[in-house]
């Protein structure tokens, strides 16, 4: 790097420099409904989306339980999302969405 | 901004400044189990400093799929077989004290950015988005491979992808219900990122009067590389 910001650590290793692209969490939005959108404050930078977890498993009763899960997409201005299997009735979602 | 701190990186994102804080290293480290022989693989969770939401980033040469991730833990299943991974786990910074190098605190006196940790370095994400196909018979599902960058890349899955099959027969009530037997994992085989689906229960089979009437699987949207040289 020849120009910009350099922070190293004690040893003179790079912790951080503006070649770099590093992420962050810029907010999150919990998903409660069917199918659908919402828009959020426009991201810099690349976006991306991080759903930790989908909700708990729920009972089918005579062979155990399945998964909810959902698909998902941001565009940098909007989130859109949609039940995979199992949602919205089993449980909500948080999904996460930041940039780098 | 009209006051504070704020650093663009070389791609017009910005690096560091008061509003939003860093993902910090704030817990690395190899799980390792003695045996794992069960067909359903062997699970477990994993607990870290409790600074927020983290991204937990993986390296493995055989199945792993972390299955979620709160403030303070993930919870992961290895596969039949899978004995050890390791894991990278990044968050808001750790007040961890001292007054070294280059810090910066958000409006209400939030740790944003501390010079004495590592940060998450992105080295992009990628799109994977797509069906997979996990057999009746169990083990380990169609494998799907995509490049990885980098020397030392770790992975991070968008969301946990998903399967189920639909059970249909006689003596299923309702005539019709669902189940959930595997969960999609990665492996690192040489410079490629592999995606299957692998089993996640012991007992998958089914009884006189039920058979599997349809399957459905997924994998995550996208995966998330960082790389974790260093680290």
């Amino acid at each position: 790097m020849s120009i910009g910001l350099q922070i190293n650590d004690g040893q003179g290793a790079s912790i951080l420099d503006t070649s770099m692209r590093t992420g962050r969490i810029l907010g999150s939005v919990a998903i409660t409904g069917d199918n659908g959108s919402v828009a959020v404050p426009t991201v810099t930078g690349t976006p991306f989306l991080i759903v930790t977890s989908w909700p708990q498993p729920f009972s089918t009763g005579q062979f155990g339980t399945a998964n909810v899960w959902g698909e998902l997409s941001f565009d940098g201005t909007t989130i859109h999302w949609s039940f995979g299997f199992g949602g919205p009735i089993y449980g909500s979602i948080t999904i996460y969405y930041g940039s780098y | 901004m009209s006051a504070g701190f704020e650093v663009i990186n070389d791609s017009q994102s910005i690096l560091i400044d008061q509003n939003f804080q860093n993902l910090a290293l704030v817990a690395k480290g190899t799980i390792s189990i003695g045996s794992n022989s069960s067909p359903g693989g062997y699970s477990g969770f994993t607990t870290i400093p409790a600074t927020g939401i983290p991204l937990i980033f993986i390296r493995c040469a055989g199945w792993v799929a972390v299955t979620g991730a709160t403030n303070g833990r993930f919870d992961w299943r290895m596969a039949k077989g899978v004995t050890t991974f390791d894991y990278y786990a990044f968050a808001p910074p750790q007040s961890i004290g001292g007054n070294l190098g280059l810090q910066v605190f958000g409006s209400d006196g939030t740790l944003c950015f501390d010079a004495q940790q590592k940060y998450l370095r992105i080295l992009g994400t990628m799109a994977t988005k797509g069906s997979m196909f996990f057999p009746d018979s169990g083990g380990v599902g169609t494998v799907i491979s995509f490049p990885l960058p980098g020397t030392l890349p770790a992975v991070c899955f968008s969301d946990p992808g998903g399967q189920f099959q639909v059970v249909t027969g006689s003596i299923v009530s309702g005539g019709m219900t669902y189940r959930t037997v595997a969960r999609c994992g990665m492996r690192i085989n040489g410079s490629n990122l592999e995606l299957a689906q692998f089993q996640s229960l012991d007992n998958i089979s089914l009884p006189s009067g039920a058979n599997i009437n349809t399957r459905v699987a997924a994998s995550p949207a996208a995966v998330i590389i960082a790389d974790v040289s260093n680290m």
